[in-house]
């Protein structure tokens, strides 16, 4: 009876300390938030090409070939202006996530859906345009006055302004 | 709707070309589609006019390409003859759609705005008073 008695505290005590499935799922999706940050050598404006990065010492470790490579793109979103993400592996931008929906509005909102579902799953996201301050003039043909601030590129970094990423020197959002 | 976008986008482009065809010594415009993404790329003696479709705006975006140096709207802009065409000329969206007011007006820019501008001077037709000098 003493027996039983003990594993039932013990039973109860494992379950009380063990992480839920929702927790770890949440921790994992969180993991990037505590990494170290690499010394970046690259120039803040330069796209980041996919690379086995190894010149990175801390991520000086043996791979096999390809497998940086998948990795890194994978984890990977780029936001920009349509023609600063021209030189970026299509895969590490969120273009083919976004058909045309017929009107302004539509598009707008499916593309900060899009976004925001990137940034919660995980992916690091990275500004192609970020030499491209808010305040600098991107007119279109029917709007000769537009800024940057007032694109779907300006609403994109808004949301993730709101989100407390902001861009790093490395070309990177971070918390 | 985006293989309608592609549609409509060369539907269009192919319109204002052969409406300004006698004006411009542009090549016919050649198609690229990627994805979600529409680009006409027009071939001229001094360079290329480039009209882009893609998202997320969906915006006709226009670039010209004159020698070795490419030209955004933003670019083109910061000639001051150019932007005040621009700004004195806005688009009459009169129930139209908003690609096909756009892709209409990059034609009007390359027609008039960029008229005068030495950049641009391999964009025209000479007119046959100066051919036959």
């Amino acid at each position: 009876m003493l027996l039983r008695l003990w594993m039932l505290v013990l039973l109860v005590c494992v379950s009380a300390f063990a992480p839920s499935r929702a927790e770890a799922r949440a921790a994992e999706n969180r993991t990037w938030v505590f990494l170290p940050q690499t010394v970046e050598t690259r120039l803040e404006t330069e796209p980041q090409v996919a690379g086995t990065h190894q010149e990175n010492g801390l991520w000086n470790y043996e791979h096999a070939p390809g497998c940086t490579l998948a990795a890194e793109s994978a984890s990977i979103k780029y936001i920009g202006k349509l023609d600063d993400l021209k030189g970026i592996p299509r895969s590490q931008t969120l273009l083919d996530d976004l058909p045309n929906l017929g009107n302004a509005r539509a598009n707008y909102y499916q593309n900060s859906s899009v976004l925001r579902k990137a940034v919660r799953d995980g992916f690091e996201i990275r500004d192609a345009s970020a030499y491209r301050p808010n305040w600098s003039p991107d007119p279109t043909l029917l709007r000769p006055d537009r800024t940057v601030g007032q694109s779907f590129l300006g609403a994109e970094r808004l949301i993730l302004d709101n989100k407390n990423l902001f861009l790093s020197p490395s070309g990177a959002y971070v918390p | 709707m985006s293989q309608e976008t592609q549609r409509e986008f060369t539907r269009l482009v192919g319109k204002s070309y052969q409406q300004h065809q006698s004006k411009l010594a542009l090549a016919e415009p050649s198609f690229r589609y990627d994805g979600f993404i529409s680009s006409a790329t027009l071939s001229g003696s001094g360079g290329s006019v480039e009209i882009l479709c893609g998202p997320p705006e969906y915006h006709a975006e226009i670039f010209v390409t004159s020698g070795s140096e490419r030209w955004s709207l933003a670019d083109l802009m910061g000639i001051e003859a150019v932007r005040s065409w621009m700004l004195k000329n806005r688009a009459n969206i009169d129930g139209r759609a908003l690609l096909e007011v756009e892709i209409d007006h990059a034609f009007r820019l390359l027609v008039e705005g960029l008229k005068g501008v030495a950049d641009f001077e391999w964009l025209y037709r000479s007119s046959p008073s100066q051919r036959s000098q």
